[in-house]
């Protein structure tokens, strides 16, 4: 099955290799139908405060959990502690104990600080949780977080939000070369293009938020980021022909005729 | 008289009350939330006998969208 991968020590088996964030669509209506037409695995929410002028829009309402596997986020966390704090809320809130790691004290890149993250990510993962960490595209800092329990790796292809695609490709080639967990890419693809490319390079998965939901018709793109994952994970594993500096032709020259 | 603060909103009662109390009052729907009072967790079988008492800081905790 190209489209199917384990996480875990437990084995989930995971259907699709395109993950999906919740954030900034413009009603739960819209986000559902794009969920849908993703075929999303896994879907990403946050965690805030009821808003009590609204007490009923529960966005859990609009997520199928019996199709969508739901992974909670820390963002807005600054700390390991308060990231720590927000991944036992949701658990506790019934989110279950698959957790998006997030530790981002920076404002302008949202660059999350690797020191905290790996220190919540032992911690989360003493206590049962299975951590899926954001992280910069550092490949000692994937395998330490490897190294602690965790059993994914989530490296960013350029920052949150930023739509400009894989930045740092490099550094996640040797991520993707030397892990022994999977590796979804996350953060910054902002067109189906990005997304295949990712996949083509050997990355396991990717999680895609902004770009599907603040396009102008995100329920299409998220049909498009669908076919594009498909489409590079096949083109990974039939092997892609070797790129050369000359050009060689197609047409053999055995049997050429001239006048 | 006691007082709480409910997500950062001062509120008053006229006595303590249970924490199954308190979310009926604010007419929140006890599902897939999560409850810290003082910056403690509260396990979902507490909330019937949990007692909200003056100067409690409560947080009610749900899902909403995200990346």
């Amino acid at each position: 099955m190209t489209n199917s991968f384990i996480i875990g020590g437990g084995g989930k088996e995971i259907t699709s290799r395109l993950f999906v964030g919740t954030g900034k669509f413009s009603s739960h209506q819209v986000m559902k139908e794009a969920l849908e037409a993703s075929d999303a695995s896994l879907v990403t929410v946050a965690l805030r405060r009821v808003d009590f002028k609204k007490p009923d829009e529960d966005i859990l309402h609009f997520i199928d959990r019996k199709r969508f596997t739901l992974l909670p986020n820390t963002s807005g966390a600054r700390t390991a502690k308060e990231a720590i704090f927000l991944a036992r809320l949701a658990r506790e809130a019934g989110l279950g104990d698959w957790v998006k790691l997030e530790v981002i004290p920076d404002p302008r890149y949202l660059m999350p600080d690797p020191l905290e993250t790996l220190e919540a990510a032992r911690t989360l993962t003493q206590e049962g949780f299975a951590i899926f960490p954001y992280i910069q595209a550092d490949p000692t800092l994937a395998k330490r977080l490897e190294d602690v329990g965790c059993p994914v790796v989530m490296p960013m292809a350029s920052p949150i939000g930023s739509n400009r695609g894989l930045q740092l490709r490099e550094t996640l080639r040797i991520i993707i070369e030397q892990s022994n967990v999977p590796i979804v890419i996350d953060a910054g693809l902002g067109v189906p293009s990005h997304a295949c490319e990712a996949m083509e390079m050997g990355a396991d998965a990717v999680l895609v938020n902004t770009a599907i939901a603040t396009a102008q018709d995100p329920v299409s793109m998220a049909g498009a980021f669908k076919h594009a994952v498909i489409a590079g994970r096949r083109g990974f594993l039939a092997g892609r022909s070797e790129e050369k500096m000359t050009a060689q032709a197609s047409s053999a020259l055995e049997g050429m005729i001239r006048p | 008289m006691i007082t709480i603060t409910v997500n950062g909103q001062i509120q008053t009662f006229d006595s303590e009350i249970s924490l199954s109390t308190l979310l009926s009052q604010l007419k929140i729907e006890n599902k897939a939330l999560a409850i810290a009072i003082n910056a403690e967790i509260i396990s979902h079988s507490q909330f019937e006998t949990h007692t909200i008492r003056h100067n409690d800081v409560i947080e009610l905790i749900r899902a909403v969208g995200g990346g």
